[in-house]
């Protein structure tokens, strides 16, 4: 005995469009009087009530799902400590070159500062076609001394890197010190 | 921050889980949304407001699963021929109902998943997850209203899909 027409919940599509509002107290006083009269004469919307309710309990009584442990990768991710993403930081040819460069411009800074007087200083450094100031290259090599003290806590690899690749330059480097460290900075 | 990030995983990972198990039904592509939203959480960390980290979470969980459906349309719908012939195996928590709420259970589970986004979402936050509209429309970037209106449209299509599958008859709703 299903009703036809379309408009309002008095009408089966009426009803079963504003059902589910219906069934959760969403309606005003006046729909939900028109809605209980059309459920109470029509069996198809009744049926379809029920089967509302049914859905509704069973969404309700669906169980949270419990998360398994989660497999490596975010284990992975999460554990890699600083110090071993740091160090493969370091490995990286677009972070080493740079730092070289700069360790090695903070030692020329450094020869140019033995000996000569202020007024005769370069007030720049170009290296690698890029114009450093003097202030700039002090405070990256300072930055970077202080890197390589703080690498240094956790094994030797970075130094010998760092050494390895200065010694494969063929830059002129200031001569070392007698126990084989660079020039104090 | 490994503490900080360590909790926030124990507070959200079944929730974010429980939300992609019924989005797509497969356990195994369920957890690797999860994972992978972690693995976000965990490289964003610094980027995310602490007060905002379930919505935040949910939200990428919601993007991940449309990707993965998006990905593995096919194998979803073979998954979901599959799931026909599996939809009776027994639950723990199913032991004391009728076989036919058993039967409904596995219909409507079914049904969630084939329900499209953004109904399945909110349906599935609401009804599964409990949460309160406010909360989902925070989650979803809409308003109350807008969660309402998908919420009650959601619920008169997952009727049409649960009255129009194989398994469903009448008197399902007598048990």
């Amino acid at each position: 005995m299903k009703q036809t027409s379309t408009n309002g919940p008095n009408t089966c599509d009426g009803f079963l469009d504003k059902l589910d509002m219906w069934l959760a107290s969403e309606l005003d006083a006046n729909d939900s009087f028109v809605m209980q009269q059309h459920h109470d004469g029509c069996v198809a919307c009744q049926q379809e009530t029920r089967l509302a309710r049914a859905i509704d309990t069973v969404t309700l009584s669906l169980p949270q799902k419990v998360c398994p442990p989660l497999r490596s990768p975010v284990a992975k991710e999460t554990s890699a400590s600083f110090v071993t993403r740091l160090l493969a930081m370091w490995r990286e040819p677009l972070v080493l070159v740079p730092a070289l460069t700069l360790v090695l411009a903070a030692l020329l800074v450094v020869q140019f500062n033995v000996g000569d007087a202020p007024a005769a200083q370069p007030q720049t450094l170009v290296v690698n076609g890029q114009e450093y100031t003097q202030e700039e290259v002090i405070k990256a090599a300072a930055d970077l001394e202080l890197a390589l003290r703080y690498l240094s806590k956790y094994g030797t690899y970075p130094a010998r890197v760092v050494s390895t690749q200065l010694d494969e330059s063929h830059l002129p480097l200031p001569p070392r010190q007698a126990d084989g460290t660079a020039p104090a900075i | 921050m490994h503490r900080q990030f360590e909790t926030a995983k124990r507070q959200f990972q079944h929730q974010l889980y429980s939300y992609a198990y019924y989005s797509l039904r497969v356990a195994a592509d369920a957890e690797d949304v999860v994972q992978e939203a972690f693995i976000r959480l965990w490289q964003h960390w610094q980027e995310i407001d602490q007060l905002q980290l379930g919505a935040w979470l949910m939200r990428v969980t919601q993007n991940l699963i449309v990707d993965h459906v998006r990905k593995h349309k096919t194998r979803l719908a073979t998954t979901d021929d599959e799931a026909d012939f599996e939809m009776i195996a027994l639950e723990e928590s199913d032991a004391h109902d009728s076989p036919h709420q058993r039967t409904l259970k596995r219909i409507v589970e079914h049904s969630i998943a084939k329900l499209g986004d953004p109904y399945r979402t909110t349906l599935i936050l609401r009804e599964i997850q409990g949460m309160s509209y406010e909360e989902i429309g925070e989650v979803l970037g809409i308003s109350v209203d807008h969660v309402k209106t998908d919420l009650f449209r959601g619920k008169r299509k997952l009727r049409e899909i649960v009255s129009q599958h194989p398994l469903y008859h009448h008197d399902i709703l007598s048990g």
